[in-house]
């Protein structure tokens, strides 16, 4: 069983460590952008893997505001109706 | 009739619309270690990936967002499948088989990649929509997979691209936008050259609010903001509100799990396609 993480870790590596992560995601034919692993951010980085999966899956609570969430439906219908970018 | 034969008229018989096999080797050289089909079951040599439990037509035309996310699809029937699949494989063909389910390993971050499978097994290629796999004859597939000992000829990726759709490449042409971007500008981004995605970006962290609106994560962060919270009546207000009471009704009837977004194909030119028959 992961034990809990150590929040002084956790907030000096979830920055760096969310940004190698698959949240943004670029695709190129016949080139590889793929999001790292937590085994090749722990490399990376100097931390385990056990860490990094700790503070990977707390970030990816913490960065997305619950605010988005509860706005999302509102969002979601507008765009629904009319896409924002249409010109 | 031939195993693969068998495979796929088992599989369309337990509802998946299209079924593609894709060979480990070639799943292997493009996904990292830790994430291929012989990290989850040893000797893999195939994958079988099941197509299906799109919208139906008759969602797309359902006036509202929430319909659409909420009822309009429902990805359990497909998981079911690649489980009894997976039995017809080990009772009647007799290799050892593993299904694969769409969802997470650890936060995030699935079992093994579905698109990339899907992919592999020509069952559709990369959009500008996130990355998400279109199929030629059914625009939009979930996927789900079956991971087999069993040497299976591979089907490999399409020939040619699914997108972008030669109405999205004019209006390219002309507006510098597609019926995806414009529909999500946040979310996603990209150019097209001579016909062809040159480059896509998709801000999953943008999406993920959207397409999981009433998911796990914001069960968390709702019962988070509720032991935070001083107040009583404003606990109760969080608890027993609307949208706490869906995540909750997810977890528990894995209704509206996911309660999809589905803006930037709801004007996909390939997503709209198949419902243009119906009366």
């Amino acid at each position: 069983m992961p034990r809990f993480v150590n929040m002084d870790l956790y907030n000096r590596y979830k920055d760096e460590i969310w940004k190698l992560t698959n949240a943004k995601q670029r695709f190129e034919p016949q080139i590889s952008h793929r999001g790292l692993t937590d085994r090749e951010i722990a490399s990376q980085l100097g931390l385990t893997v056990a860490e990094v999966t700790e503070i990977r899956c707390i970030a990816e609570n913490e960065m997305i505001s619950l605010e988005k969430y509860l706005d999302a439906d509102d969002t979601k219908e507008q765009r629904y109706k009319r896409a924002p970018g249409k010109m | 009739m031939n195993a693969k034969a068998q495979i796929i008229e088992k599989a369309l018989s337990l509802g998946a619309r299209a079924v593609g096999i894709a060979a480990v080797d070639s799943i292997n050289r493009f996904a990292p270690s830790g994430y291929r089909p012989d990290n989850i079951l040893q000797g893999a040599l195939s994958v079988i990936v099941l197509g299906g439990n799109e919208p139906t037509a008759g969602s797309w035309r359902s006036g509202t967002n929430r319909v659409l996310g909420s009822i309009g699809y429902n990805r359990s029937q497909l998981a079911a499948a690649a489980r009894r699949l997976a039995y017809f494989v080990e009772d009647h063909l007799g290799y050892y088989a593993i299904p694969i389910p769409s969802g997470n390993r650890t936060g995030h971050y699935p079992y093994i990649s579905l698109k990339l499978c899907a992919e592999r097994a020509g069952l559709g290629s990369r959009s500008m929509a996130g990355g998400v796999i279109l199929n030629p004859q059914y625009g939009l597939l979930y996927f789900n997979a079956v991971i087999t000992t069993m040497p299976l000829e591979e089907d490999g990726p399409l020939a040619d691209s699914v997108c972008p759709h030669s109405s999205c490449v004019r209006l390219w042409e002309k507006k510098k936008t597609t019926p995806c971007i414009s529909s999500c500008p946040d979310c996603l981004s990209g150019e097209i050259k001579a016909g062809r995605i040159h480059w896509m970006e998709y801000r999953q962290d943008c999406c993920y609010p959207r397409a999981q609106t009433t998911a796990m994560d914001v069960f968390q962060k709702l019962l988070l903001e509720a032991v935070d919270e001083s107040d009583a009546d404003r606990r109760k207000a969080i608890l027993f509100g609307s949208h706490f009471t869906r995540a909750v009704r997810s977890i528990a009837y894995s209704s509206e799990l996911s309660a999809q977004c589905f803006n930037c194909l709801k004007r996909c030119p390939v997503v709209k396609r198949p419902s243009r028959r119906l009366r």
